[in-house]
């Protein structure tokens, strides 16, 4: 029986299985894509790492450590050494140059994972002839290509090869910190390595067994912490992400879900406008003998048939969908993934989707069982009155699948969000952003009802009352749509905030050029170079490098070692994050790029203490930032002993600053009195602003050859770095949000799709009454284009509202609607539904035919 | 010269694999102002001839020529416009659009005819004067939906008079009525016919209503009969 009535309904439940084909699409691809990427997490630690140890430092070995390291080795592995620092590079022919990071590297590293280069093979030459490998950001940034000459430091190296792919370092990393890579063995001969230059030193360490590696680690923990050498193993790098991907699998599942949820009201929409056509028959079966609930068990089983269609579809469409992510994803991410499908998640994919489009259907069949044998017909075609106000029998029935609604939607959320706070969170967002979504829709579908111009042309005003057709769903359209309107708006407002915070006004840079590591006797030379271009010096900034020696009379070596110890104690509890017990190791060991001055810069604020006037005051005062003073724990009027390449001098705290390190403006964590350190190593920062972008390769140039050690950096191209970041990122996010969209739009072509047949008979007859082609096709370009407006209005201030929100308590930035882009937005909504609109009615406007109008009414 | 000319109209229908002929070698000639009955017994082909008269359809042969224009001279947009500005049509199934009140349908043809549209008082005044006509006066806000099938088989009549068509094709207008309101109906057929002098051309199994024709078609299984 319930074939049977199924034969008759044909695509108008194309709807119907498209709403859980979406639904279904999103979750197997985001399971699938989580299972791929957890697959391949498996041993990735070492891929990412390329070794089993990494051991860094900005200091060389101590031969004891060295010792330690060679007798590991000789036990279970290999070592590689490789060593890294930043400095300026030029081009041979054209001289110009950039900052870049040069890695000296062993030819045995990486272990694992192989460096993909071409030509291939030539990370195997870089040992045997020598010269040097780009990536490709670095040879951009110097014009150059394979076979041309760059100069590193005082060695000329001729180009052998591009690298394409490192290990574990995924392509964001390259484009902000493009690399140079050169032999190990040629790394003296460049002089680079100097007095005061930022050079990180790493061994890499290939041990077959992961557990000699962690005994290592705690028999010379205390050892290499004391020799400001920190560490990283395979097995915490596969720790860290899969942390960092649990989060963005995460988001990627509540994305699902929004499809998925979506999809439910797609379905709950098919079947109202479904059941409301089959009230007739649904009447005569009754007639015929058919109790209330046998109708029910037949569009129920309808549905549970249909949603498996629809699921089945889904899941092909998912794996379809789940075999894309990774490219689009490639830069973001450090992995390789291999495209597998996954059973599992198609499973769980396909479940969900039946069980939501059945509770969704099941809303929405109960009532039919009130439907009077008789009189069914007007009503059928009434449609407004709800059988059920004639009957008063038990409501219970809708209870349950109401409650089951809720539960399945609360528990949805929970799975796909991994935790009951987020996934509740989700529940009710997704709830608020629905009805709020609905409210809008309702408000401006109403306004363009009464606002619909009487005085516009016929065509107009019949595609906007096309709008209201009984079974036209537009309501479930626009927030169909509207919600992938409202998900890429969002996405669009706060990468709009963000970008603009970004910009470099906003990071209160009124420079747009910074010179790092000017020895004091080359400050004249800089700042002659600039007066000779005519560019004023905005700063000029004391750098002094420093170390801590001792913090409150106890020496930083004691301090290190009775947090060792502690560590050891209580290993059970959690990292001490209090400001109770011992300073905080990282603020120890670190190295500190200190500064001098006389007055409280913007984007810094004195929260404790004062800072120092004019007058004259014996010993050395310093401010500083709060943070690292928690982590110290330090406070005003304590004292701190700091090391100066040698020389040790105690400094008194003054005050306290809390500090926005958001700023590219540069600030500092310890900020001494001026001429309270005479005699103390330092380095000048300068801070200049060059217009002309030619002028600043020019200035670029003429600093990194006479004046060697110094380091130019042009902001700008820091500012494009990040453009770039966010480029990836929001594509990334985009690439989901516009999923939500694409569902929206579905649902709007099945819709389109079901409404076909009354549309047809319409136009048929409207073309009998004498319309012209011209006029239907108004009629259908106004409908559309109208609805799309609607939708697109509809999202566009809804993500206004929630970018708001977003900007200000999330990110907590200030806030601007891009009116502009939520226009073109809208604009582009309301184009791509017309498309849809137009091509889904293609067959519609015809040539008028009797038989147009004799078939409709047969299927009508 | 004839208002309406059909000659040699043939039409079939695809059926299965061969064709099914529903009308063959029609030759008939309707002069202006005249009221001609159409009568045969279900699916003779009373309704596609109709729908071919008016150029709703093609004929598979033959030609159709209405007011001095061959139908298939000219394109669908140039017979959407003779439609518009000559032919009214009532339909066997009343086809109302579903979107529109009662008012709004029979203001549709206003709309639609060529040339500048009256004011929208003007036009209101009308397609109300014509619901009265037929008895709806008090029914003009309402959808179809909302009319039983005799008051819309009304409104389907009121809106084929709205634009004073040259000629009016009706497909069993009286067929939903009761004999009273059916009476009526025809009273304004005829006044139509008579006052504004309108070509009248319906299909009829009322013999009382054929009875007031001028002539009288006869179709059987798709070929004239003269009655
Ligand atoms: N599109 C079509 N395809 C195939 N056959 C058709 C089609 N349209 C009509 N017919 C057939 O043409 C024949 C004539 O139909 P038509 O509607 O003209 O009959 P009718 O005389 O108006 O009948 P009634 O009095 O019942 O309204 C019928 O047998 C019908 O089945
Ligand atoms: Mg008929």
């Amino acid at each position: 029986m319930a074939r049977r009535e199924l034969r008759a309904s044909g695509r108008r439940l194309t709807l119907f299985i498209a709403s859980v084909s979406v639904g279904v699409a999103a979750i197997v691809a985001v399971g699938g894509f989580k299972a791929n990427v957890l697959a391949s997490l498996q041993n990735q630690g070492r891929l990412l790492l390329g070794a089993d140890l990494e051991l860094e430092s900005r200091f060389e070995f101590p031969p004891e450590v060295r010792a330690h390291l060679d007798s590991l080795v000789a036990a279970v592995g290999a070592l590689a050494d490789v060593t890294s620092l930043p400095t300026m590079v030029a081009a041979g022919e054209t001289g110009r140059s950039a900052l870049l990071t040069v890695r000296a590297v062993e030819p045995t590293y990486p272990f694992y994972g192989t460096v993909e280069t071409a030509p291939p093979g030539a990370w195997a030459g870089l040992a045997r002839v020598g010269g040097a490998l780009a990536d490709e950001a670095a040879m951009t940034r110097l014009g150059v290509t394979i076979g041309d000459t760059i100069v590193v430091g005082d060695r000329r190296l001729a180009v052998r090869g591009r690298v394409t792919t490192i290990p574990g370092d995924p392509g964001i990393r390259s484009a902000v910190n493009p690399r140079v890579y050169i032999a190990h063995e040629d790394l003296a001969a460049t002089g680079l390595i100097r007095e005061g230059s930022l050079v990180a030193y790493r061994t890499y360490v290939r041990a077959e067994e992961r557990r000699s590696v962690f005994r290592f680690l705690r028999v010379h923990r205390e050892e290499l912490g004391a020799a400001a050498i920190t560490w990283d193993t395979a097995a915490e790098r596969e720790r860290d992400l899969e942390r960092a991907f649990d989060a963005l699998s995460r988001f990627l599942g509540l994305v699902g879900l929004g499809a998925l949820l979506l999809g439910g009201v797609g379905v709950a929409s098919a079947m109202h406008v479904y059941v409301r056509q089959r009230r007739e028959s649904a009447a005569v079966l009754r007639c015929l003998g058919a109790s209330g609930w046998t109708l029910v068990r037949i569009y129920v089983l309808q549905a549970v048939v249909l949603a498996l269609v629809g699921a089945a579809i889904g899941a092909l469409l998912g794996v379809g969908l789940q075999a894309a992510v990774p490219a689009v994803l490639a830069d973001v991410l450090p992995l390789d993934l291999e495209f597998r499908a996954d059973w599992a998640s198609i499973g769980t994919g396909i479940a969900a989707g039946l069980w939501t489009a059945t509770v969704f259907a099941c809303r929405t069949i109960l009532p039919i069982r009130h439907v009077p044998a008789l009189g069914a017909v007007r009503d059928a075609a009434i449609g407004t009155s709800a059988a059920s106000e004639t009957e008063t029998g038990s409501r219970l029935a809708e209870r349950v699948v109401g409650a089951s609604i809720i539960a399945t939607i609360v528990g949805l959320c929970i799975w796909q969000a991994g935790n009951v706070p987020v996934g509740l969170g989700f529940a009710v967002g997704a709830a608020v952003t629905l009805a709020a979504l609905t409210g809008v829709a309702n408000a401006l579908v109403a306004l363009i009802r009464r606002a619909a111009p009487r005085k516009s042309p016929f065509p107009v005003r019949q595609g906007v009352a096309n709008l209201f057709r009984p079974q036209n769903q537009t309501r479930a359209a626009v927030v169909a749509i509207g919600f992938g309107v409202f998900v890429i708006g969002t996405i669009t407002v706060v990468e709009t905030n963000v970008r603009d915070r970004f910009s470099l006004a906003a990071l209160g840079m009124s420079a747009n050029m910074a010179v790092f590591d000017v020895q004091q006797d080359q400050t004249a030379g800089v700042l002659a170079l600039l007066e000779e271009g005519g560019h004023p010096p905005l700063d000029v900034i004391p750098i002094i490098p420093a170390r801590l020696a001792a913090v409150r009379g106890r020496p930083t070596s004691e301090l290190l070692a009775e947090i060792e110890r502690g560590r050891f104690r209580r290993r059970a509890s959690p990292p001490d994050t209090t400001s109770f017990g011992p300073p905080q190791g990282w603020a120890l060991r670190r190295e500190y790029r200190n500064s001098a001055r006389d007055t409280v810069v913007a984007g810094e604020r004195i929260v404790e203490g004062d800072w120092w006037g004019a007058e004259a005051a014996s010993g050395v005062q310093v401010s500083l930032e709060t943070e690292v003073a928690r982590a110290l724990r330090v406070g005003v009027g304590d004292t701190i002993s700091w090391d100066f390449q040698g020389r040790t001098i105690a400094s008194e705290v003054t005050s306290l600053r809390i500090v926005d390190w958001a700023r590219l403006e540069p600030n500092f964590v310890a900020v001494f009195r001026p001429g309270s350190l005479s005699g103390v190593a330092s380095t000048d920062l300068i801070l200049t602003r060059i217009d002309d972008p030619e002028a600043r390769a020019v200035f670029q140039d003429r600093v990194a050859t006479g004046l060697p050690g110094a380091l130019v950096i042009d902001l700008t191209s820091i500012q494009q770095t990040i453009g770039r970041i966010l480029d990836r990122a929001a594509l990334a996010t985009r690439f989901m949000g516009g999923f939500t969209l694409f569902a929206g739009l579905l649902i709007l072509a099945a819709i389109v799709v079901a409404s076909r047949a009354l549309r047809r008979r319409e136009n048929a007859l409207l073309r009998a009454l004498g319309a012209s082609s011209s006029a239907l096709r108004t009629i259908l370009v106004t409908e559309f284009l109208v609805l799309g407006a609607l939708a697109g209005l509809t999202g566009a201030v809804l993500s206004a509202i929630s970018g708001w929100a977003l900007s200000v308590w999330v990110f907590e930035m200030p806030y601007r609607v891009p009116v502009g882009l939520l226009l073109v937005l809208c604009v582009g909504t309301a184009i791509v539904t017309l498309v849809i609109g137009a091509l889904g009615s293609r067959a519609v406007v015809r040539p008028s035919a009797l038989g147009a109008i004799r078939a409709a009414e047969a299927t009508g | 010269m004839a208002m309406i000319v059909a000659d040699r109209v043939t039409k079939t229908y695809p059926s299965g694999g061969d064709l099914l002929t529903v009308l063959e070698d029609i030759d008939l000639e309707v002069e202006a102002r005249d009221f001609v009955a159409i009568v045969g017994p279900s699916g003779s082909g009373k309704t596609t001839l109709l729908g071919l008269l008016a150029g709703l359809d093609r004929p598979s042969s033959g030609t159709v020529t209405l007011d001095g224009v061959r139908l298939d001279s000219i394109d669908e947009d140039a017979r959407a416009r003779l439609r518009a500005e000559k032919v009214g049509f009532v339909f066997q199934t009343f086809q109302l659009l579903p979107t529109l009140t009662a008012v709004e349908n029979v203001r549709v043809p206003l709309e639609l005819a060529p040339g500048e549209t009256a004011p929208d008082a003007e036009l209101e005044a009308r397609a109300n004067d014509l619901l009265a006509r037929v008895g709806l006066a008090d029914r003009a806000d309402h959808y179809p939906v909302q009319l039983s099938g005799g008051e819309q088989q009304r409104v389907s009549l009121a809106r084929a008079f709205a634009h004073e068509p040259t000629v009016l094709f009706a497909d069993e207008p009286t067929g939903n009525l009761d004999r009273q309101t059916g009476a009526g109906v025809v009273e304004l057929l005829r006044e139509l016919n008579e006052e504004a002098r309108t070509t009248l051309v319906l299909v009829t199994h009322d013999p009382e209503l054929a009875a007031l024709a001028d002539r009288v078609i006869r179709l059987e299984s798709g070929r004239l009969v003269r009655a």
